[in-house]
């Protein structure tokens, strides 16, 4: 690799930055997938608890 | 089939989220594969397929992140306005959500865009920032991904969030050509378009090909990580269905 070696820092500061980003993006997605799944599951099991109750 | 016909039953088929989430449970997967692919490939081109540039340096390897990131911001506030359009115009539920999911997503890239532009900016030009026609109708961008956010969270009922965002959505898309033409009709600090123009690209093939990659690999990125969001806020309507019903059971 050639060229100015100061530059290399800006050059991992971008990478480091979009990486950053990314990463977030990813993990945000995931924990708010994994939440509302949750929650959905647990109200389907109420909603299942409630008709069985009233079946009863 | 009339062509404008094909189109509305298209628009039709997947406005059922059901038929909508069996596509995602394979686009999904597909996508993340490929996206974990091509974004080693580009990674690997960009630090050791491609040459330093004869005036940039080392700094050409930050253009092969901050120019798909740029293209990927366009693209998504393109893609979102004009779902906006078809969830107003046919009440697509599918599209409607659609801009909901992508928006941080579109945000995100185009902070990426912002902060690597800056990150070359300031060896090359010798200055982090400037308020030149390009920058600041992307900054304008940015603004718009927060502003439309903000917006459709900020109602009780989510319908008349993502209506108003939608309209914000389509008003806003004014600024896409700006963002896209104003190193034309400007004169600008920043360079004019050296691959997506009418001629040739004006960049050598070694640094075109991890720029291609990683263009490619942003967009499964985005594919990816859309679907997944997508899914969610179609379970999160399910679920606001659900809790509704069982208050009305309670009652």
């Amino acid at each position: 690799m050639n060229g100015n070696p100061d530059h290399l820092y800006y050059v991992a500061l971008a990478y480091l930055a979009a990486t950053v980003v990314i990463v977030f993006l990813v993990l945000q997605s995931l924990f708010a997938a994994a939440a509302v799944r949750r929650a959905l599951e647990d109200a389907e099991k109420t909603a299942e608890n409630d008709a069985g109750d009233q079946a009863s | 089939m009339p062509d404008d016909e094909c189109e509305v039953v298209l628009i039709k088929t997947f406005a059922n989220p059901t038929r909508f989430l069996a596509l995602i449970r394979w686009v999904m997967p597909t996508a993340s594969v490929l996206a974990v692919a091509l974004l080693a490939a580009g990674l690997w081109l960009a630090f050791f397929g491609s040459p330093t540039d004869y005036q940039q340096g080392q700094t050409v390897r930050i253009m092969y992140i901050h120019v798909p990131a740029a293209w990927m911001a366009l693209f998504v506030y393109t893609s979102m306005a004009a779902a906006a359009f078809v969830g107003l115009v046919w009440k697509h539920v599918v599209a409607e959500l659609y801009a909901r999911a992508a928006a941080p997503l579109g945000a995100g890239f185009t902070l990426i865009c912002l902060v690597t532009g800056a990150l070359w900016g300031q060896p090359m030009w010798g200055t982090w920032w400037a308020w030149d026609a390009r920058m600041t109708s992307v900054l304008v961008l940015f603004f718009l991904y927060l502003g439309y956010i903000a917006l459709s969270d900020a109602f009780d009922d989510p319908q008349k969030g993502i209506n108003a965002g939608a309209v914000l959505l389509i008003v806003g898309v004014i600024n896409v050509p700006i963002i896209k033409f104003s190193v034309d009709w400007w004169n600008t600090l920043h360079q004019p378009a050296s691959v997506t123009r009418m001629a040739m690209p004006a960049v050598d093939l070694s640094m075109l090909w991890p720029l291609v990659v990683m263009a490619a690999a942003f967009k499964a990125l985005f594919v990816a990580l859309a679907c997944l969001r997508l899914r969610t806020e179609i379970q999160r309507r399910r679920l606001a269905v659900r809790q509704m019903q069982q208050a009305e059971h309670a009652a």
